[in-house]
């Protein structure tokens, strides 16, 4: 996973940098690179290969007086990068409080600078950006509405497939075991396990398509295709179309008509 | 209490809260003052990092010091609360089983909710949950603010998850408390059977491990149930258990004779319910019940033609309806004291009460109670 580092500190850049390279976060490795700039970090974020997430200091390149606010290019950055994960740094002080509220509203968690800011702690913070990121998308699907455990299964199936888990680990997280899984599954009219975390890489390579500027290769490595062959195989079985006419016409909406229908048909 | 082997927690309702990773921090700023938040803000951060699953082990030290060194504030109530968690967190300790941690954070949801401060309450109790998603106590606490905040369906699978941790660790108190809960919910949701179910249960367990409060609190949840249905036999029968459960002085026992009262005059039994209202001595119970209870006695008395207690009770309801400390009574009191002279066929008092009953429901955004004092009004202008 390519990890950016905005930050005006060359010792904080380079501490984190040391820290968190090849350290795992979830179901990934972290690539730490530095990044000079707002301009550089959009470059980077829009050629990024695989998974990506960003550190920065949000005030970055702000003149003193103004550090009480967060830059403007903060906010152009998540929209224009949905599906990428941001973490901010900040100083421990009351003061600090208003903007770490501003960030939370907008979605952006907050790493205490001096206080949890060590490798493993801000490891750990990524790795919970990076699951609400794609449970955010499966909100979008409507899935809190699914009947008995159909939310629960759906949420588990997200953060399975964000981790690039199996079935063992999605009973895991909702602790029981694989045939109670397979059990619960036909309960609430759902497919079984293997399809519904087969129907998760493919909803969360449709956003990714949507939502970023990575390429289709870029795509099929971020979800865990061994190849772009493979996702173009996927794709034209569960939604009958190759990925960049997909990209044309709107990934994610094809990709989230068809699974409900898979579902109203069960 | 039963030490819990996990494999009986395997059946588990699944809870959205714990699936959609842990809760975002940031409405824990939203109430307290900044010297407060910063160190709950910082805990609260270090609680879920360091109750993270699936990390590599040997990771390394998730924090580099004290939280409090930040700042620690003054709050008298809340200092312990906030040294256990901190212990915890700089020492590395398993944070998900850890009894400082469900202690402190279970006071710190408290506290927050004493003070008014809701986004905030609901935002530890749900990091409590998530740090800590086997504890009865997390689950019991996040499912009530759950059902507060209208999310009946997560108050239902909370309470449930509450209840059989509790019943697993056969902690009975835990247990009852849970059953209780879960019953509510229940019920809430319109789903009385199900209540009906879970609060004979706990009714019966709570005698039999002699908790008499949970006993007739569960029978109380019984009468209501009873209530809901029109059903006068069941629901004095149910009344009267709790009655005889519930201690001496206890303060639901008014309450619980106020609504056997008023279920005695929806059936028609006026008589009834006034002998009942007129039996409660004067002194029982806070200011509000004991408003509401003198304008129910002054319906009743106005519906047997009773004069005499009518003007007593409606003297003492008016009295009431001026008291600050009873200020959540007033809509319903002078609600009720508007019906009770309309009853009376004095029109000029009916109009009145209904006209000073409006203010206070508006200023409470209760427009269903508006809307009812418009026909109340109407009849009588």
């Amino acid at each position: 996973m390519d990890l950016f580092i905005l930050h005006h500190d060359p010792a904080v850049r380079s501490a984190l940098i040391e820290g968190l390279s090849g350290r795992r976060v979830g179901a990934y490795r972290c690539d730490a690179k530095a990044i000079a700039g707002w301009r550089e970090l959009k470059g980077a974020l829009d050629e990024s290969g695989v998974a990506s997430a960003v550190l920065l200091d949000p005030r970055h390149g702000l003149p003193p007086s103004q550090e009480d606010a967060a830059h403007p290019e903060v906010l152009q950055m998540l929209s224009a990068f949905p599906t990428t994960a941001f973490l901010a740094l900040l100083p421990v002080s009351r003061e600090m409080l208003p903007q770490v509220a501003a960030l939370g509203r907008l979605g952006v968690g907050v790493v205490a600078l001096g206080h949890n800011d060590t490798p493993e702690g801000i490891a750990r913070a990524l790795n919970h950006a990076l699951v609400r990121k794609f449970r955010e998308a499966l909100v979008d699907l409507g899935i809190d509405a699914l009947p008995g455990h159909g939310p629960a299964i759906l949420g588990a199936a997200g953060t399975t497939t964000v981790e690039k888990g199996d079935v063992g680990r999605m009973a895991e997280i909702l602790q029981v075991s694989v045939p109670t899984l397979v059990r619960w599954c036909r309960a609430a009219r759902l497919p079984p396990p293997g399809k519904l975390l087969a129907w998760g890489r493919v909803l969360m390579a449709a956003n990714l398509l949507d939502n970023s500027g990575r390429s289709i290769s870029g795509v099929a490595d971020a979800v865990g295709y061994a190849a772009d062959s493979g996702l173009r195989r996927v794709f034209a079985q569960f939604l009958e179309a190759s990925p960049s006419e997909l990209r044309r016409t709107g990934a994610f909406e094809r990709a989230k008509s068809r699974f409900l229908v898979s579902l109203a048909e069960r | 209490m039963r030490r819990i082997d996990p494999g009986d927690l395997r059946r588990l309702p699944p809870s959205r809260i714990l699936l959609v990773g842990p809760p975002p921090l940031h409405t824990v700023l939203e109430g307290p003052p900044p010297e407060l938040a910063l160190p709950v803000w910082l805990l609260l951060s270090d609680l879920q990092l360091l109750a993270t699953r699936n990390v590599e082990q040997g990771g390394g030290p998730v924090v580099r010091g004290s939280a409090l060194a930040h700042g620690s504030p003054a709050d008298a109530e809340l200092r312990e609360p906030l040294r256990l968690l901190d212990a915890a967190v700089r020492e590395g300790r398993t944070v998900g089983t850890e009894v400082g941690v469900t202690v402190a954070l279970g006071r710190i949801v408290a506290v927050f909710r004493e003070r008014g401060w809701e986004m905030a309450a609901m935002t530890v109790a749900e990091s409590w949950l998530w740090v800590q998603p086997e504890s009865s106590a997390a689950n019991l606490v996040a499912g009530s603010l759950a059902g507060d905040a209208g999310r009946l369906g997560e108050a239902e699978t909370l309470s449930a998850r509450s209840l059989i941790i509790a019943r697993q660790a056969e902690d009975w108190a835990a247990y009852c408390e849970a059953g209780l809960a879960l019953g509510e919910a229940h019920r809430r949701r319109g789903a009385s059977a199900a209540a009906r179910r879970i609060l004979a249960k706990v009714q019966k367990r709570g005698r039999r491990q002699g908790l008499k409060d949970a006993a007739a609190a569960a029978a109380h949840g019984l009468f209501t149930l009873a209530a809901e249905a029109g059903d006068l036999e069941v629901g004095r029968a149910r009344a009267e258990e709790a009655l005889h459960e519930y201690p001496p002085g206890h303060e639901r026992r008014a309450l619980l004779t106020r609504q056997l009262a008023q279920l005695s005059t929806e059936r028609g039994d006026h008589r009834g319910a006034l002998r009942l209202l007129s039996g409660i001595g004067e002194a029982a119970g806070a200011p509000v019940e004991r408003a509401l209870r003198a304008a129910s006695a002054c319906r009743a008395a106005a519906l047997v033609e009773d004069r005499g207690r009518f003007e007593w009770f409606w003297a003492s309801a008016w009295r009431w309806s001026y008291d600050e400390s009873a200020r959540a009574a007033w809509t319903p009191c002078l609600m009720e004291l508007a019906r009770a002279a309309h009853a009376m066929g004095d029109g000029e008092r009916a109009r009145m009460a209904a006209a000073r009953a409006v203010e206070p429901a508006r200023e409470g955004g209760d427009e269903e109670s508006v809307l009812a004092l418009r026909d109340l009004l109407d009849p009588v202008r």
